[in-house]
C-alpha cells in the first residue's frame, strides 16, 4: 500500500465521518427521533458542556504528546544519521583495511535503512540486516590491532562514543516507530467524540441547513484531529512521516576510495 | 421515503469514492500459464568420483525441495522437473554439462556444484548463455556474477569468526593444510592476510592433490611446526585419510585442535569417530540447531533418504536455494532467467538454519555462523554462534580487488589455465 494511498484512504475515512454525521442528522430530524425523546434542553446543554470540555482536555493533551514525541523522532534520526557520517569520516585516520570495511559497512547500513527498514517502521518493524551491520561495525573496531589502536588513541576513543551513539540513536528511534497513545485513550476519545456528535444531533435549531452544517463542522474538526494525532503518532508513514533525508546525505558523502 | 434531490447526490457521491477506494486496492492475480508444460531445472552435482560422497546428499535435498514445491502446486500453475545430471567430480564434465543443460536442454535454472573448480568453469556458460546457478557451497570468495546466486558463507562469514575464536581460545599459531585447488589456496591467502592482522602467525602451509591419500608430508611439517591449530581446506574422501594419519602420529584435539571447513556431518559418519572427535567445524548450519522448524526439516530429510544420512550446510542451502529461486520467480511474474535473476536480490527465505537474504549488490547470502566441536556420537556440538547475520563480504578487505585478480589469474596460468593444481603426470 503506497504512501499516496494510504493518504486517500485516511481523507476519505474523515469524509465519511463527516457524511454520515450529515445523513444522521437528515435522518433524525426526518423521523422526528427528538420528539419521541423529550429531553429537556438545559439539561442536554449543561452536558455537551461537560462533555465537549473533557473532549478539549483529550485532545490537546494528545496532540501535544504526539507533537513532542514526532519532533523527538525526527531530531533521534538526524543524531543517528550525524554518529554514522562522523564515524565514516574519522575511519579516514585508520588504515586501508579499516577504511574499506567502514566504508562499505555504512553503504550498506544507509541502503537498508532507506530501502528496506523505513518503510517497515511504519508497521512496526525493523530490518534484520541493517541491526547486523551494527554489529558489524563494532566487530571491525574491536579488530583493530593493537598497535593501531594505540596509535590512533584519540580518533579510536571518539569513534567509540560515536558508535554508542549510533546504536542508541538507532534503538530510540526503532522504538519511536511504534505509536504511543494507548488502546485506552482512543477508546475514550471516540467514546467522547462519539457523544459530543450525538448530543449535537439532538439540538433543536428551527433550520435544517443549520443543523446539518453544525454537525458536520463538529464530525469534522473531530475526526480532522483524530487523524492528526494518528499521523504525528506513526510518524514513520502517513501524511506527516519523517523522511530518510538525513541518511541519504550521508550516503551522498561517502569518501571514495579505492577497493 | 421520498429522498430529495440533494440528498441522492449526497449518495451517489459517497458510493462513487468507496468504489473508487475498494477499486484502487485491488491487486490482479498474476496469470497461470498452465499450457506451458513443466518448468525444467538442472540439478547438476558430482554422483561418482572422490566428491560423491559430499554432493549426491545436496542433490538429494534439491530434489526435496523440488518435490515439496510441486506438491503444493508448481509455480505459476506449472510443476517443476528436475534433470538431474552426474558432474563426474570433474571441473572440465561440469562445464560441458552445464552447458548442455542450459543450452540444448534450455533449463530455467540450475542447482548445483561444490568445488570452486567446477564453479568457476560453469561461471562462464551461466554469464555466457545468461541464465542462473544456484550454488550452496561456502567458497573463497572473489566473485560477485549476476548469473550465480552463492548461497554458501563468504570467508567473512565462515573462516574469519572461527579464526577469532581460535586465537581468543587457543593460541595464536596456525597451520594451513588443504586440497590443492582453487578453494583452498585462496581462503588460505585470505586467511593469512586476516591471521597477521589479528597478531596471529601462520606457521606452515601445505597442500595435497584433490582426491590424494598421500599426506606423509604434511603430518610430518605438522609434528615438526606444532601450530596451536590446523586449519583444514581439504575437501573430499581425503579427510578420512588426513584425521587417520593425525591420530596415529598423536596429534590429539586437547593439544592442537584441527578447524575445518569443508568437513559436513555425513562425512564425518563416514569416517572413524575416534580420528575426528574432539576437532571442530566450523558453518552457517548444523543439524543439531535446535529449533522446530530444523527438526522437522531433519526428520523430512532422513525419512526420505536414510537414518543414516544427516542434514549439513549444503543440504541447508541447496534445499533453501529453490525456495529462493520459487520466489523471485514469482515476483519476476516469469521463470525467464534473465528476467527472474533481476528478482534474486533481495530475496529472503526462512530456512532451517533460520533467515537468509540475498543481498541486493553481490548476490551472496547474509547468513550466521557457528563454530561446533565433533562429539563422541558423530554430532556436532555449537560452541559459539553470531550474535546477529553476517553480511557476505566476497572482497576481503586486505588487498585491492585488482590484487586479488592478480593472485587468481596468475594460479589459474601457473596450472596451465586450470583451477586445480594438475597431478603431477598431466
Amino acid at each position: 500500500m503506497d504512501i499516496d494511498y494510504q493518504l486517500y484512504q485516511e481523507i476519505a475515512l474523515v469524509f465519511s465521518a463527516i457524511f454520515t454525521a450529515a445523513i444522521s442528522v437528515y435522518i433524525i430530524r426526518k423521523k422526528k427521533v427528538m420528539s419521541w425523546v423529550n429531553i429537556d434542553q438545559t439539561i442536554m446543554n449543561a452536558t455537551f458542556g461537560v462533555v465537549g470540555t473533557m473532549l478539549s482536555i483529550l485532545l490537546a493533551f494528545a496532540i501535544a504528546v504526539v507533537w513532542g514525541s514526532y519532533g523527538d523522532a525526527r531530531s533521534i534520526s538526524v543524531q543517528e544519521a550525524n554518529a554514522l557520517g562522523d564515524i565514516e569520516r574519522m575511519s579516514r585516520g585508520f588504515s586501508m583495511p579499516v577504511r574499506r570495511q567502514v566504508r562499505s559497512a555504512v553503504d550498506n547500513y544507509t541502503r537498508l535503512v532507506i530501502d528496506e527498514e523505513w518503510p517497515s517502521m511504519s508497521k512496526g518493524e525493523y530490518s534484520e540486516r541493517a541491526d547486523a551491520i551494527i554489529n558489524e561495525l563494532w566487530t571491525i573496531y574491536s579488530d583493530i590491532p593493537k598497535s593501531e589502536r594505540v596509535g590512533n588513541s584519540a580518533m579510536f576513543n571518539q569513534t567509540l562514543v560515536r558508535l554508542n551513539d549510533l546504536t542508541a540513536n538507532r534503538r530510540m528511534r526503532l522504538l519511536s516507530s511504534s505509536p504511543s497513545v494507548p488502546g485506552l485513550m482512543w477508546m475514550l476519545l471516540y467514546c467522547d467524540a462519539f457523544a459530543i456528535i450525538l448530543l449535537t444531533t439532538c439540538f433543536r435549531i428551527p433550520s435544517l441547513g443549520v443543523h446539518i452544517l453544525l454537525v458536520t463542522v463538529t464530525a469534522g474538526v473531530i475526526s480532522f484531529s483524530f487523524y492528526l494525532i494518528k499521523s504525528l503518532d506513526t510518524p514513520f508513514s502517513g501524511a506527516v512521516q519523517i523522511e530518510s533525508t538525513p541518511f541519504q546525505v550521508v550516503r551522498n558523502s561517502l569518501q571514495q576510495i579505492e577497493y | 421515503m421520498k429522498i430529495n434531490r440533494t440528498l441522492q447526490l449526497i449518495l451517489v457521491s459517497a458510493f462513487l469514492i468507496v468504489g473508487a477506494l475498494v477499486a484502487s486496492s485491488y491487486t490482479p492475480i498474476k496469470a497461470e500459464n498452465n499450457n506451458a508444460g513443466p518448468i525444467k531445472v538442472g540439478v547438476l552435482h558430482s554422483l561418482t568420483g572422490t566428491m560423491a560422497l559430499s554432493e549426491k546428499p545436496v542433490a538429494d535435498a534439491t530434489l526435496l525441495a523440488i518435490e515439496e514445491i510441486n506438491n503444493s502446486g508448481g509455480i505459476l500453475g506449472r510443476t517443476i522437473e528436475p534433470i538431474l545430471i552426474d558432474g563426474e567430480s570433474d571441473e572440465r564434465i561440469f562445464a560441458k554439462k552445464a552447458k548442455k543443460l542450459v543450452k540444448d536442454e534450455k533449463v530455467d535454472a540450475v542447482f548445483g556444484g561444490w568445488t570452486s573448480a567446477s564453479r568457476k568453469r560453469m561461471l562462464k556458460v551461466f554469464e555466457r548463455y545468461d541464465n542462473l546457478l544456484f550454488y550452496p557451497l561456502q567458497y573463497e570468495g572473489l566473485e560477485d556474477s549476476k548469473n550465480i546466486v552463492y548461497l554458501g558463507s563468504t570467508p567473512n562469514q565462515q573462516s574469519f569468526p572461527a579464526i577469532k575464536w581460535f586465537m581468543e581460545n587457543r593460541g595464536r599459531r596456525f597451520f594451513l593444510v588443504g586440497s590443492d585447488y582453487v578453494y583452498p589456496r585462496t581462503v588460505n591467502e585470505i586467511l593469512k592476510d586476516y591471521i597477521k592482522y589479528l597478531g596471529g602467525k601462520v606457521v606452515g602451509e601445505k597442500y595435497i592433490p584433490l582426491g590424494s591419500q598421500d599426506l606423509n608430508h604434511v603430518i610430518a611439517d605438522i609434528k615438526d611446526e606444532l601450530p596451536d591449530v590446523i586449519v583444514n581446506t581439504i575437501n573430499g574422501d581425503s579427510n578420512i585419510t588426513f584425521f587417520k594419519e593425525l591420530r596415529n602420529n598423536g596429534i590429539y584435539p586437547h593439544r592442537i585442535p584441527t578447524l575445518s571447513f569443508s568437513l559436513t556431518e555425513n562425512e564425518v559418519y563416514a569416517m572413524d569417530i575416534n580420528n575426528i572427535m574432539g576437532d571442530y567445524a566450523s558453518w552457517s548450519y548444523f543439524n543439531s540447531i535446535d529449533t522446530s522448524v530444523n527438526n522437522d526439516f531433519s526428520a523430512l530429510y532422513t525419512d526420505k533418504y536414510g537414518d543414516d544420512l544427516f542434514t549439513s550446510d549444503p543440504i541447508e542451502a541447496a534445499y533453501v536455494g529453490v525456495y529462493i529461486w520459487r520466489n523471485a520467480v514469482l515476483s519476476a511474474g516469469t521463470t525467464e532467467p534473465s528476467v527472474v535473476k533481476k528478482f534474486v536480490g533481495g530475496q529472503s527465505y526462512d530456512g532451517p538454519g533460520g533467515t537468509i537474504y540475498i543481498d541486493e549488490i553481490n548476490n551472496h547470502a547474509w547468513k550466521n555462523a557457528h563454530l561446533a566441536e565433533i562429539m563422541p556420537d558423530g554430532q556436532f556440538k555449537i560452541v559459539w554462534s553470531s550474535e546477529s547475520l553476517i553480511r557476505p563480504v566476497p572482497r576481503p578487505v586486505f588487498r585491492t580487488r585488482e590484487a586479488w585478480d592478480t593472485f587468481l589469474s596468475d594460479m589459474y596460468m601457473r596450472w596451465g589455465a586450470s583451477w586445480a593444481k594438475p597431478s603431477e603426470s598431466e
